[in-house]
């Protein structure tokens, strides 16, 4: 049986070895372009279902980034939305018979853990400023820079970790039970991670956005905060 | 002869067996709260369990970390080689 | 296990594209369609607010107006309240007053009508008792009735001056209830002093007495012109 943590090198584009995992992400980049623009061709003031359906979408994501963090949803909307729609899409990819999800790939995940990273660092100066997002290290209080400089990193690993681990031991173990039993037999399993892949990426967002605005939070001087 | 795939196989099974055990209780427990929070309080049934869902996520990323610690015995073991 | 640092950064490259991507296809225009609606949906909310207020404004002058005219109706209807009790205050003391008028001019005619009864009544009375007396009188002996008058004639005539007496001689009527005999007569002309021009006349309506009648002189000595005194003072006492 193949390490579920390898992943196998199709071909390769100069340098870089193209897995089954970047293609398969390049194709939920095309499905996702693709049907945001045709959806949002036309919008009008008087939706139909289909924009119904889109704006539905927009303000259930809103509505969780207020209720989750209080914070205005609107510059987050972009960023949080898009890792929940790409991770909901992918979890659910392993659908199709033949393809793993990419996000049962480790090179995924850390990606998608270090873009949190970044974008912590991102929005928290422009939040407060730089002075603003190092000054968010010392909150409560100056002896816990130490910790929170190593919470930074060590939450971002542990939402890469549960992410792998999670899409990765459904994909296992729907492999293993499939080698046993081919037919019929993996379906409740199946049915159980596409539940594991809507939560996952459910959490996935949320922490996201609970660190940024956290750390925006933090950052910001206690004047401006009560405006 | 060498023991180190024998160990590392033995002590993969037990990270999961163990690391099983308390994120099963946890998921118990917060299965049987979740419960009379819905039996007290029926028209919070949504909040409660949107809540316990990704609660139980929560727990069950300790028990996939033992999962994962125990396929890097078995399939990245550094020692082995 | 070994980390594909080139897969890493090219996975991490792939979905910043999308982010940017998605926020320029998706997010942006259904947020900013969501916020279109918003303000367009506000705006008919506070042209409805306006339209509603101005029917609140309506109804609210509709409602001062029926109110003014209830109150309108109210005071006319009390004026008129008043003045139906004051015409009726007024007939009915007007209707006292007559009905008192009435009852004293009633009371004034019963107390007329009654005093001219009893005056009736007395004069009915009073002729009643004269004729009794008359018809107890005649009952009495003429004679001797006669006799008594003469006898006060007699006096009376020679009580008369003697102007008088002589005028009585030149003549006169002297009326007699019952014929006056030779006797009488002398007795008369004795009292006379001369036999004068006398004529003698019967009336039997003197009942008793004399009536003497001279040119200048009229002697009335009957119980006839008695009667006729008290009945005139019987009928002047009622």
């Amino acid at each position: 049986m193949n390490s579920p943590l390898d992943a196998v090198a199709l071909f390769q584009i100069g340098p870089v070895p193209i897995t089954q995992a970047i293609l398969t992400t390049w194709g939920i980049m095309a499905v996702l372009l693709l049907g945001a623009f045709a959806l949002t061709r036309r919008l009008t003031l008087t939706p139909g279902r289909r924009q119904a359906a889109l704006e539905l979408i927009v303000t259930t994501m809103d509505t969780q980034i207020r209720e989750t963090t209080g914070a205005e949803p609107a510059p987050y909307r972009g960023f949080i939305g898009t890792l929940f729609l790409f991770i909901l899409v992918a979890n659910w990819s392993s659908l199709i018979p033949g393809l793993d999800p990419p996000t049962a790939q480790l090179e995924t995940d850390a990606a998608l853990a270090v873009l949190v990273f970044l974008s912590v660092i991102w929005f928290g100066v422009q939040g407060g400023g730089v002075a603003g997002y190092l000054r968010s290290f010392a909150s409560p209080n100056v002896v816990m820079i130490p910790l929170n400089m190593l919470e930074s990193v060590t939450r971002v690993f542990s939402m890469f970790v549960r992410l792998f681990g999670n899409v990765m031991s459904g994909v296992f173990v729907i492999g293993i039970v499939a080698s046993l039993a081919g037919l019929l037999v993996p379906i409740p399993l199946m049915a159980l991670d596409l539940l594991t892949g809507l939560v996952q990426a459910y959490i996935f967002a949320v922490l996201a956005m609970v660190f940024i605005s956290a750390t925006v939070e933090d950052g910001t001087p206690k004047s401006q905060k009560e405006t | 002869m060498d023991y180190l795939p024998l160990a590392s196989i033995v002590c993969a099974a037990f990270a999961v067996a163990f690391g099983a055990i308390g994120p099963a209780l946890a998921e118990g427990r917060a299965v049987a709260a979740a419960m009379d929070a819905i039996a007290r309080q029926p028209e919070a049934a949504n909040t409660i369990s949107r809540t316990l869902f990704v609660g139980l996520a929560m727990i069950e990323t300790t028990a996939i970390y033992c999962l994962v610690i125990a396929l890097l015995l078995l399939f990245a073991n550094p020692l082995l080689g | 296990m070994t980390l594909d640092f080139w897969g890493l950064g090219l996975q991490a490259v792939n979905v910043l594209i999308l982010v940017w991507l998605l926020t320029r296809v998706f997010w942006r225009p259904v947020a900013a369609a969501i916020v279109a609606r918003q303000t367009a949906a506000q705006a008919l909310l506070s042209d409805a607010e306006g339209t509603q207020a101005k029917a609140d404004a309506a109804l609210a002058e509709v409602t001062k107006a029926r109110e003014e005219i209830a109150a309108e109706r109210a005071a006319m209807l009390a004026s008129a309240a008043q003045e139906a009790e004051v015409a009726v205050q007024a007939k009915m003391a007007e209707a006292r007053a007559k009905a008192e008028a009435l009852v004293e001019a009633a009371k004034v005619a019963q107390g007329h009508a009654a005093e001219a009864a009893r005056k009736e009544q007395t004069r009915q009375a009073a002729t009643l008792a004269v004729e009794i007396a008359g018809k107890l009188l005649a009952r009495l002996d003429p004679n001797a009735v006669q006799g008594a008058f003469l006898a006060q004639l007699v006096a009376a005539v020679e009580g008369l001056p003697e102007q008088d007496r002589a005028a009585l001689t030149r003549g006169g009527t002297l009326v007699s209830a019952a014929a006056l005999d030779d006797a009488g007569q002398a007795r008369i002309a004795e009292a006379l002093g001369k036999m004068p021009g006398l004529t003698f006349v019967v009336d039997p309506a003197l009942i008793a007495g004399f009536v003497l009648r001279t040119q200048h002189v009229v002697l009335h000595d009957s119980w006839q012109s008695d009667l006729d005194h008290i009945l005139k003072d019987l009928r002047h006492a009622a």
